[in-house]
């Protein structure tokens, strides 16, 4: 362990740091040893050798960011309840070779009945130990799958899938296996493929060939539990915007979950005849309704599906080429009054409100919510923001997520958890609202502390309640005078920082980022180093600027307050 | 994590990385099967590209960044998963029992997942995986003096959450 921090509160040793050294000095003690190591390793090269890169998958190389997320693994669950077992049966494609395995705690009664697909001439065979069984008569019997249970209590499974010669990954589920009659389909993205997996009571049943092979899709470069996760690639330089765009939408409504799929063709005008994806899992002659603009926002239509009684489900998307970013979810049941969800759209946060049988709604938030801290502040265009807002029957907010600029894709810095139906909150740590930004600690909501509506999370998150910010006086601000010259003002705000400053300890104001990122900037953000203590980073500014364009001048100037260890605010970035 | 030659063989790296990653991520996510497919995911994908990230200053920070990535996608999909079955108005208690973290940590480790994402980070980067400061920034491509306020901040928060359960 590296001994460079000098943690100390007060006058002795902070036990946490000693606890932490503890606990993870015990984490690497119980490390995989030798053979477990080097079991892995086995199975690295076996994957490795049974699945080669294929050539098209250099086609994502220029978007590593989003082939990050695409091979995540594990969906999850994604999907639906069939109607019957007559309807599962309809959407395994004729091919699929199905092997099944008890998945219930070893039973002290013979194993449970084996489940036949009858639309294959896969054979099944009961177990209670992962087996894996290929099809004589399939063809393709190299691409049989075993289903490994690993897990299950009421709700959950988790399970692996096994071929022959190689491990192709491990997925997981949390719909109750108790409420949703006696047929599921999930379905589960290993490496790059997606995979069907059908669940009764105590069997889960995997089909034996995907049902895709994402990179087929490029496109497709991420689908995640019971959520959209499509992203447009970048296109390649050069090359038009990309054609396609492949989502998932989960939409859980009732009783029951289901699952649109949708394949848009990014251009303007697409036609709803395009989300053929969908089709596998809707009823049979279920049409998607046709383009319904979205008012207030340009270019940006609904389509709408109803795939299964009481439930809705609705994808906005925007279309026109180079609108990228690009991102939307949204689903509203007949539980709800109706539903709402925050996206980045263009850069711009835009709240999109859905009520049943009309026209959703879109309205622009404070652009000014952009910039919080962590999220890449010199490089916007990269933010991805989503919010999604379930106003019946418990409060449920997901997260704020920012992808920062080094490409390391990270949780939500902002995280909105999980409201109660009683109205308390459960798991949160921070909550912010986009558009009047609040804090929630100790399941107290906080109103704003000050009198802008938003500010950099990791300042605001550390503030305590009851204080404001330290604001200073704009008459006391040099700032003379205006200029439409866009780094001009942001670059007179950092020299006023310099003044008065000992040479001897200079505090480096550095021009971190300014809003909008091009015009004539409202908002400059300016990070100071304050020296001393070596923990210390400094104080942020951050100033509105008002007027102009010859008239610009100094509205509101917020400054952190200075970091400082053992006490006292901590409110550096 | 040291700089590594290019001469390095994958295998070598497998064998002094995996051990560490899933202690690593065992404490990120809480689950040590978990942990075992995520530290193995990421290797593949170093192995798929070995020829390129051998001659990377460190490879190692490389393999934990796709790590740590992938395992906030496992995340998400944990908290997506739970989402669900509220909204299926099933019990909360339904989540996945965690395994492969000694039981006297248990509660120390659910709080520092718990916190903000950086400060998560830096905590298990730094006292799991064991690496110095600079190594830590390297991964979530920050600075040092960054990387000190997560951590400081995380144990005053944990500080905190930790009185509170005792409570």
């Amino acid at each position: 362990m590296s001994n460079d921090l000098n943690v100390m509160v007060g006058n002795g040793p902070d036990p946490i740091d000693e606890r932490l050294r503890a606990a993870g000095m015990r984490l690497r003690d119980t490390a995989p040893d030798s053979v477990t190591t080097h079991q892995a390793l086995r199975q690295v090269h076996e994957t490795a050798a049974a699945r080669p890169v294929k050539p098209d998958r250099t086609r994502w190389v220029p978007y590593a960011w989003a082939g990050g997320l695409a091979a995540a693994a594990v969906i999850g669950v994604v999907a639906l309840v069939a109607r019957s077992q007559q309807e599962t049966i309809r959407e395994i494609p004729a091919d699929t070779t199905p092997v099944t395995v008890p998945v219930a705690p070893v039973p002290t009664d013979p194993p449970a009945p084996t489940t036949v697909d009858e639309s294959t001439t896969g054979s099944t065979t009961p177990s209670s130990d992962p087996v894996v069984v290929p099809s004589p008569t399939d063809a393709s019997s190299s691409d049989a799958l075993s289903v490994v249970h690993e897990f299950r209590d009421d709700h959950c499974f988790a399970i692996s899938l096994d071929a022959p010669d190689r491990r192709i990954g491990r997925a997981a589920g949390c719909i109750p296996l108790d409420a949703l009659g006696s047929d599921r389909l999930y379905l589960t993205l290993m490496e790059d493929e997606l995979y069907r997996i059908t669940a009764t009571e105590d069997v889960l049943d995997a089909a034996g060939r995907p049902l895709l092979t994402i990179s087929s899709f490029p496109e497709w470069s991420s689908a995640s539990c019971g959520l959209i996760d499509a992203f447009p690639p970048e296109p390649e330089p050069g090359a038009d915007a990309s054609p396609l765009v492949i989502e998932l939408v989960a939409c859980s409504g009732g009783d029951r979950p289901v699952a649109l799929g949708a394949r848009i063709p990014q251009e303007q005008g697409a036609s709803p005849a395009a989300f053929t994806t969908a089709s596998q899992w809707l009823p049979e002659g279920t049409e998607l309704s046709g383009p319904v603009p979205v008012a207030g926002l340009r270019g940006v239509n609904a389509y709408y599906a109803e795939p299964l009684d009481n439930v809705r489900c609705v994808a906005i998307t925007q279309l026109p080429p180079g609108s990228s970013p690009w991102r939307e979810q949204c689903w509203t049941t007949t539980e709800s009054a109706g539903s709402s969800a925050i996206a980045a759209i263009n850069g711009a946060i835009v709240q999109l409100d859905v009520a049943d049988e009309s026209a959703p709604t879109a309205s622009t938030l404070d652009g000014r919510g952009l910039p919080y801290s962590g999220c890449g502040l010199a490089d916007l265009d990269t933010m991805v923001n989503t919010v999604y807002a379930e106003k019946s029957p418990a409060p449920m907010f997901t997260a704020v997520r920012c992808d920062d600029t080094s490409g390391v894709l990270q949780d939500p810095f902002t995280r909105l958890q999980n409201g109660t139906a009683d109205g308390g909150y459960e798991e949160f740590q921070r909550a912010a609202r986009i558009d009047e930004w609040s804090y929630l600690g100790g399941g107290t909501f906080y109103e704003a502390a000050g009198p802008y509506d938003v500010l950099p999370f990791d300042l605001w998150s550390a503030w305590p309640g009851d204080t404001t910010a330290n604001v200073v006086d704009p008459s006391e601000v040099g700032l003379q005078g205006g200029s439409t010259d866009p780094s001009a003002n942001a670059q007179a705000i950092v020299e006023l920082l310099e003044r008065g400053v000992d040479p001897e300890f200079p505090t480096n104001p550095t021009l971190l980022a300014t809003w909008p990122a091009e015009g004539v900037p409202t908002l400059v953000v300016v990070r100071q180093d304050v020296g001393g203590d070596d923990s210390v980073v400094g104080a942020v500014h951050y100033v509105h600027l008002t007027g102009g364009p010859d008239d610009y001048r100094v509205a509101d100037w917020y400054v952190s307050a200075i970091c400082g260890r053992g006490g006292g605010p901590d409110l550096c970035i | 994590m040291t700089d590594r030659p290019e001469t390095r063989t994958f295998d070598a790296f497998f064998v002094d990385e995996f051990p560490r990653l899933v202690s690593m991520l065992t404490a990120w996510c809480g689950d040590r099967a978990t942990a075992e497919d995520l530290a193995q995911d990421a290797l593949l994908k170093a192995q798929r590209r070995w020829a390129e990230i051998v001659r990377l200053d460190n490879p190692g920070t490389w393999v934990r960044r796709v790590a740590l990535n992938r395992s906030s996608n496992e995340g998400r999909r944990r908290r997506r998963e739970r989402a669900a079955i509220r909204r299926l108005r099933t019990a909360a208690s339904s989540a996945p029992q965690f395994s492969g973290v000694p039981v006297l940590d248990t509660q120390l480790w659910d709080r520092v997942r718990a916190l903000p994402a950086r400060q998560r980070d830096a905590i298990v980067l730094h006292y799991v995986d064991d690496l110095p400061l600079a190594d830590v920034a390297a991964v979530l491509g920050c600075n040092v003096g960054t990387v000190k306020t997560h951590l400081q901040r995380g144990r005053r928060r944990l500080a905190t959450t930790l009185e509170g359960d005792q409570r």
